[in-house]
């Protein structure tokens, strides 16, 4: 017998998540941007000031981190991916399916909707009147076949994609674009004093002062 | 042709089963070989500091590969303890369970059972998996910053040998620190006033002493 918690284990909503590079990265990422600066928070070591400092800094870096990965990374290298095996990869391979797929948001409806039930996939293809956007073969897939073919190859090199562009975006682009971000968000948020040189004229200053003094 | 087979079988591969450890390992790994190198070839800083920084960014990512396979692996492991009430009977509808009670035997039934036989096996793939995510982020959220903020500190101070903090010296720090505190009796005074005699008697003092 299934129970609830297996069952919430196993349900597509999450298996799809873990099945996807990006949404994986992305989730991990956030509870980075949570567990990290927590950490930081409750650590007894530190001074007060030195922990919000650490903490705010730590979060601005991981939400940085999220923006691009979630505004540059997944669009470019998943479609980019997409092209490369349809147009490159698997151009000479007919079965691995990239020729019966439009673009890559067509190929996602289909993933999504061949985990669902045959009677399922007829009713939302008519509802939604959905069957315009897939070619006569992968309708009929669609609505006829009991375990759909999934195109597992199409599904790898998007997969192979978004795991380049993660590589690329979190290791290399994201920390030199959070470098140039976080330290004025740091001097908005009154964490980071507005200038090290200016630090040092104003120390330079008193010391001077209290020389006369 | 040979690097475009190995992408068609990574491909292949991770159309199949796309493990969540793949992602974070892999990001870790170019985390660990890239940051170090771009804090080394900063040119603002001073040396010392940068030889810190770049080794204790690559320390992070060292000790987050190995917690983040391992969490994952453990973590799959525990599948069975969800898996073992899970029956290939789950996977057959009512007409055929029906039928196999009533004793009937055809090829429509053991295609049926061949079918849920292989559910059943794609089922506990599945928990597995997503098992091994959440030990991931489990990983991300709790056993790396957990494990770093224990070994990193004294695995740096004995790389760099850096000098270990005395606890007497800390709590001295602390002493000095500490604000005053404010006096209520006085019938005697708070200082003598000998201890000053030998002070520069230069700059301002607070309370005017």
């Amino acid at each position: 017998m299934i129970g609830p918690i297996t069952s919430a284990l196993t349900s597509s909503g999450i298996t799809n998540l873990v099945q996807s590079t990006s949404s994986s990265v992305t989730t991990e990422t956030l509870l980075k941007a949570i567990g990290r600066p927590g950490f930081i928070l409750i650590d007894n070591d530190i001074s007060p000031d030195t922990k919000k400092y650490a903490a705010a800094k730590e979060f601005l870096y991981q939400a940085t981190c999220l923006l691009v990965y979630m505004a540059l990374v997944i669009p470019v290298f998943k479609k980019g991916a997409f092209k490369y095996g349809q147009k490159y990869l698997f151009k000479d391979m007919p079965e691995a399916g990239f020729s019966k797929f439009k673009d890559l948001k067509t190929y996602e409806l289909y993933r999504k909707l061949s985990d669902k039930s045959v009677e399922d996939r007829q009713h939302i293809l008519n509802i939604n009147k959905l069957q315009d956007r897939f070619s006569p073969d992968i309708r009929k897939e669609l609505t006829t076949a009991e375990d759909p073919d999934k195109f597992t190859k199409i599904k790898g090199c998007v997969e192979l994609g978004s795991l380049v562009g993660s590589v690329l975006g979190l290791a290399i682009l994201a920390p030199q674009v959070s470098h140039a971000f976080i330290h004025p968000a740091l001097r908005m948020l009154g964490l980071e004093k507005k200038d090290n040189k200016a630090n040092k004229v104003d120390n330079t200053k008193t010391q001077s002062l209290n020389k006369t003094a | 042709m040979g690097f475009q087979n190995f992408l068609r079988n990574v491909c292949s591969k991770l159309g199949e089963n796309n493990k969540p450890t793949y992602a974070v390992v892999a990001i870790a790994a170019v985390k660990g070989i890239c940051r170090p190198t771009f804090t080394m070839m900063d040119k603002t800083e001073k040396p010392e500091t940068k030889k810190y920084t770049a080794l204790r960014e690559g320390l992070t990512e060292l000790i987050a590969i190995p917690v983040y396979i391992g969490c994952g692996y453990l973590a799959g492991k525990c599948s069975p303890i969800f898996t073992k009430n899970v029956k290939k009977e789950d996977f057959l509808t009512n007409k055929v369970k029906q039928d196999i009670a009533n004793g009937v035997s055809n090829e429509k039934i053991t295609k049926a059972i061949s079918n849920a036989e292989k559910q059943l096996e794609k089922y506990k793939i599945r928990a597995t998996n997503n098992l091994r995510f959440i030990g991931v982020c489990a990983a991300a959220l709790v056993a790396i910053p957990a494990l770093c903020s224990i070994t990193i500190k004294p695995v740096m101070s004995k790389i760099l040998k850096m000098p270990k903090e005395n606890t007497e010296d800390n709590n001295l720090k602390q002493q000095v620190m500490q604000q005053p505190q404010q006096i209520t009796n006085y019938t005697k005074p708070a200082v003598k006033l000998k201890t000053y005699i030998t002070a520069p008697q230069t700059g301002m003092k607070v309370g005017g002493v």
